[in-house]
C-alpha cells in the first residue's frame, strides 16, 4: 500500500509547527510498511491535485493568507473543490481551515473571498483565542479526546447543513460561544488546533490515514503501535485541563 | 511635587528589591512594576541626560548587549544596563533606580539597554535613545504577539517613538531592514556578504515582500530568512550595509575569523564565540557601537575576549562533566543550537529542556519547525535526557525526529537533572527554553560553585 500526500502552500501555510501532522502521518505509514510520499505544492505551481490521497494545509499569518487569494482565484479552488468532492482526505488546521469556507472578514472590515467549498465564514477580531484546549471528537471522526492550542483571531460559524468535527470541552473551538470546534464534511477534517494536533493524539491520526486508505483500497486496517510516548504526552495535557 | 514623586518611587523600588533579596529571590518585576505604578513617568524623568543604547529583535539581544558591555568595559568607561536580562519597562526602571541617586539623578552617562520587543515602544518613548539595534525578526512567542509581522508593528512604533535615534539594522533580515524604510531616522545597516549557506530558504519567517506581496528571491543565502534578498517584482532589495562580513573563517576550538568591510577599509576580526549567528551578533554590535560614537578599534578588538552571555553557550564543570547551556527559544536559534550540537563528534548527553510558562511563550508547537532531525541523521545518542514542564512534548518530538524513545530518560524534577549530570561520563550539553534556562542554570551553578544570577 501507498499513501500520497500533498502538501498544499508549505510556503505560505507553515505557522505553529503544523507540518509536524505531517511528519506524524509519514512515520505512522513508515511503520507499519506502508509507503508514504508526500509532494510540497508552493503558490504558484501548477497541479491538476488528481493523484494524490490525502492532502494538508496548514495555518499561516493574516498578511501571508491574503497572498494565496490570487492563487485561489487562479483554478486552485476549483481543483481543490474537486478533490474534496471526490472524496480524497483532507486535514486543514485554522487557516487552511478557514481557507475552505466563503470568506473572511478581517478584524478591520476587508472582504477576503475564500473557496467557498464549505458552508462555513469566518470573521475576524482582534480579541485572540489563544490557549492549551480540549475537544471531544464525534463518532464519525473515531470519538475519543483530542487535546492541542488554538490561537485565532477568527470566528467561525458553520452554516446548518455541517457536522462540526468536535464538541469543545476546554477553550474556545470554532467562535467561542457555540460549542463547536472544526469541521467534517465527507472525507474533509477541518479544525483549529495546533500542538501540532496529531502526535498527541495518535487515534486521531490513525482515523484519518485509514480513512484514506479505505478511499483508495476499498479496506484498510492499520496494526497497532507502541504508543508510550504519544499516551504520555496526551495524558499531560488532559490532566493539566482536568479531563481524566 | 514631581522630584517629590520620583524621589518616593525610588525608595519604593529600592525597599521591596532589598526585601525581596532578604527573601532569597533576584530578578523579579515586582520592583519596577511598583515605581512605574507610582511615578508612570519615572523612566524618562530618569533617563534624561543620559545616551541610550536600546538593543532589541528577537535573537542574540542579549549576546550582543554582553558584547557591548564589554567594549565599554575595555574603554573603561560607566554605565548602566540591565545585565540580568529583565528587559521590560518594569526591570529596565529597576535597573534606572538601582544606578540612580534618592533624587533620581544618574549615576552614569551612559546606558546598554537590552528590551523586550512589546516593551520596546513604550521604553523607546521614555528614554529617547541615541541609538537603538535591532538584530533580527523571526517567529517566537506566537502566543503572545498573534504573527511575526506583529511583532514588527510593535518595532516600527518604538522606532516612530525615537525619531532621533540612529537606527542600526541587521540589512540580511528582510523584516528588520523594512524598519528602515521611509523614517526620518538616520539608518546604518550590517550583514554578511561572504557567505553562503547550504540548501534553500525553506521555511521562511518572511517568505513575501511587504510591499507587494512577490515571493523574495536571493542573491546568496546564510541561514533561516537572512540573506542578500531581493524582490523581483517590484525591486525593494537588501540594503546596502555599511559594515559586512565579507569572509566567515571558523577557527579550530570554537569562534571565527572575520574580515570586516568598514567604510574607512577593510579589518580582520576574531570573534570569540563559535557560530555565524554570533558574526551577526558581532556586526551588530559594531554597528551599534559606532552610531554612539565609541572608539571603532576598542571596540573590534574587544570581541575576541569575549565569551558568553548569560545562559548563552556558557560552560561550567559540574561533577565530571563539562557542561555547557546553550539557551534555545523559537525555531531559528534552536536550528543553531542542534548544528552546534551535531558538530560535537564525540559522545555526549543531549538534555533538552522545555516549559511553557508566560515568559518562555505557552504554545510549544514551534519545536515541531525546528530540524531536530539534523541530530540523527548520522547517528544516535547512547543517552538523551529530556526536562521541563512539557517534557513529554520534547519526548515525543524527538522520538518522531529519529531518536530511539528508549534511549530518552525523562527527569522528572531538577535534582533528577542534576544527578544526571553529576553522574555524567561525557560532556554534557543543555538545549533549553528561557524558563528552564533560569532553572537549570541556577541549580547547575550552585553545584559548580558559581554565583546565583543577579550577583
Amino acid at each position: 500500500m501507498e499513501l500520497k500526500i500533498c502538501h498544499l502552500y508549505p510556503d505560505v501555510l507553515n505557522l505553529y509547527g503544523d507540518r509536524g501532522n505531517i511528519l506524524c502521518m509519514r512515520r505512522r505509514l513508515e511503520w507499519r510498511g506502508i509507503e508514504c510520499s508526500v509532494t510540497e505544492l508552493p503558490l504558484g505551481v501548477k497541479d491538476d491535485l488528481t493523484e494524490y490521497d490525502l492532502f494538508f494545509i496548514g495555518g499561516g499569518q493574516d498578511f501571508e493568507q491574503t497572498v494565496l487569494l490570487g492563487d485561489l482565484r487562479a483554478g486552485r479552488s476549483e481543483n481543490i473543490r474537486a478533490a474534496a468532492e471526490d472524496g480524497k482526505a483532507f486535514l486543514c488546521i485554522c487557516g487552511g481551515y478557514q481557507l475552505l469556507g466563503s470568506g473572511y472578514r478581517t478584524a478591520d472590515g476587508q472582504e477576503c473571498e475564500y473557496t467557498g467549498i464549505l458552508d462555513l465564514y469566518t470573521e475576524g477580531s482582534p480579541d485572540r483565542m489563544i490557549g492549551n484546549y480540549a475537544f471531544l471528537l464525534g463518532p464519525e471522526s473515531g470519538g475519543g479526546i483530542v487535546v492541542g492550542f488554538e490561537n485565532h483571531g477568527g470566528r467561525t460559524r458553520l452554516g446548518p447543513g455541517l457536522t462540526p468535527l468536535g464538541t469543545v470541552l476546554k477553550g474556545n473551538g470554532n467562535n467561542g460561544s457555540d460549542g463547536t470546534e472544526g469541521v467534517r464534511y465527507k472525507n474533509i477534517y477541518g479544525t483549529y488546533s495546533h500542538g501540532p494536533v496529531l502526535p498527541k493524539n495518535p487515534a486521531f491520526c490513525d482515523h484519518i490515514l485509514t480513512t484514506a486508505l479505505r478511499r483508495k483500497y476499498g479496506s484498510a486496517v492499520l496494526a497497532p503501535l507502541d504508543d508510550g510516548a504519544e499516551n504520555a504526552a496526551w495524558s499531560y495535557m488532559s490532566n493539566r485541563l482536568h479531563l481524566i | 511635587m514631581k522630584k517629590i514623586q520620583v524621589f518616593f518611587a525610588c525608595l519604593v523600588c529600592r525597599v521591596i528589591r532589598v526585601l525581596l533579596r532578604l527573601l532569597g529571590r533576584g530578578g523579579t518585576a515586582l520592583p519596577g512594576k511598583a515605581a512605574l505604578k507610582l511615578c508612570p513617568t519615572l523612566l524618562s524623568e530618569l533617563g534624561r541626560g543620559v545616551e541610550t543604547l536600546i538593543v532589541t529583535g528577537t535573537n542574540g539581544k542579549t549576546t550582543t548587549a554582553g558584547m557591548l558591555r564589554h567594549m565599554l568595559d575595555a574603554e573603561g568607561r560607566a554605565y548602566i544596563s540591565n545585565r540580568s536580562g529583565a528587559n521590560l519597562t518594569s526591570g529596565i526602571t529597576a535597573e534606572f533606580i538601582a544606578n540612580a541617586s534618592l533624587t533620581g539623578k544618574p549615576r552614569a552617562r551612559l546606558a546598554v539597554i537590552e528590551c523586550d520587543e512589546g516593551n520596546f515602544p513604550a521604553a523607546a518613548a521614555a528614554l529617547q535613545p541615541k541609538a537603538i539595534l535591532i538584530t533580527n525578526l523571526f517567529r517566537d512567542q506566537l502566543d503572545r504577539y498573534g504573527e511575526v509581522t506583529h511583532t514588527r508593528d510593535y518595532l516600527a512604533r518604538g522606532v516612530a517613538a525615537a525619531p532621533r535615534a540612529v537606527l542600526c539594522l541587521n540589512a540580511d533580515c528582510s523584516l528588520t531592514a523594512s524598519l528602515g524604510e521611509d523614517v526620518p531616522n538616520p539608518v546604518s545597516y550590517y550583514g554578511v556578504d561572504g557567505v553562503s549557506g547550504e540548501g534553500e530558504v525553506s521555511l521562511s519567517d518572511a517568505p513575501n515582500c511587504l510591499r507587494c506581496g512577490e515571493r523574495y528571491a536571493y542573491r546568496r543565502h546564510t541561514y533561516a530568512h537572512l540573506g542578500d534578498w531581493y524582490c523581483p517584482a517590484c525591486g525593494r532589495r537588501r540594503p546596502v550595509p555599511e559594515l559586512a562580513a565579507e569572509a566567515v573563517e571558523s577557527i579550530p576550538g570554537g569562534g571565527s575569523a572575520v574580515t570586516v568591510r568598514t567604510p574607512e577599509g577593510t579589518r580582520e576580526l576574531t570573534v570569540a564565540l563559535p557560530a555565524l549567528y554570533n558574526v551577526y551578533n558581532a556586526l551588530g554590535a559594531l554597528t551599534a557601537g559606532r552610531a554612539m560614537g565609541w572608539d571603532s578599534r576598542v571596540c573590534e578588538d574587544s570581541l575576541s575576549t569575549f565569551n558568553a552571555a548569560f545562559g548563552r553557550m556558557e560552560r561550567l564543570q559540574v561533577g565530571a562533566a563539562p557542561v555547557q547551556i546553550v539557551l534555545v527559544k523559537n525555531p531559528a536559534g534552536c536550528d543553531r543550537a542542534l548544528e552546534y550540537l551535531s558538530s560535537r563528534e564525540e559522545e555526549v548527553l543531549p538534555v533538552f529542556c522545555l516549559n511553557d510558562n508566560v515568559n518562555d511563550g505557552t504554545d510549544v508547537s514551534w519545536i515541531w519547525d525546528a530540524d531536530y532531525e539534523s541530530l540523527f541523521r548520522r547517528r544516535q545518542y547512547r543517552r538523551i535526557g529530556v526536562y521541563g514542564i512539557r517534557a513529554q512534548d520534547m519526548r515525543l518530538r524527538l522520538k518522531y525526529a529519529g531518536a530511539d524513545d528508549g534511549a530518552i530518560e525523562v527527569y522528572p524534577t531538577l535534582d533528577a537533572l542534576a544527578q544526571a549530570v553529576q553522574n555524567a561520563d561525557t560532556p554534557v550539553v543543555i538545549l533549553p527554553n528561557y524558563t528552564a534556562m533560569l532553572a537549570v542554570r541556577d541549580k547547575l551553578s550552585a553545584l559548580a560553585g558559581k554565583g546565583r544570577f543577579w550577583e
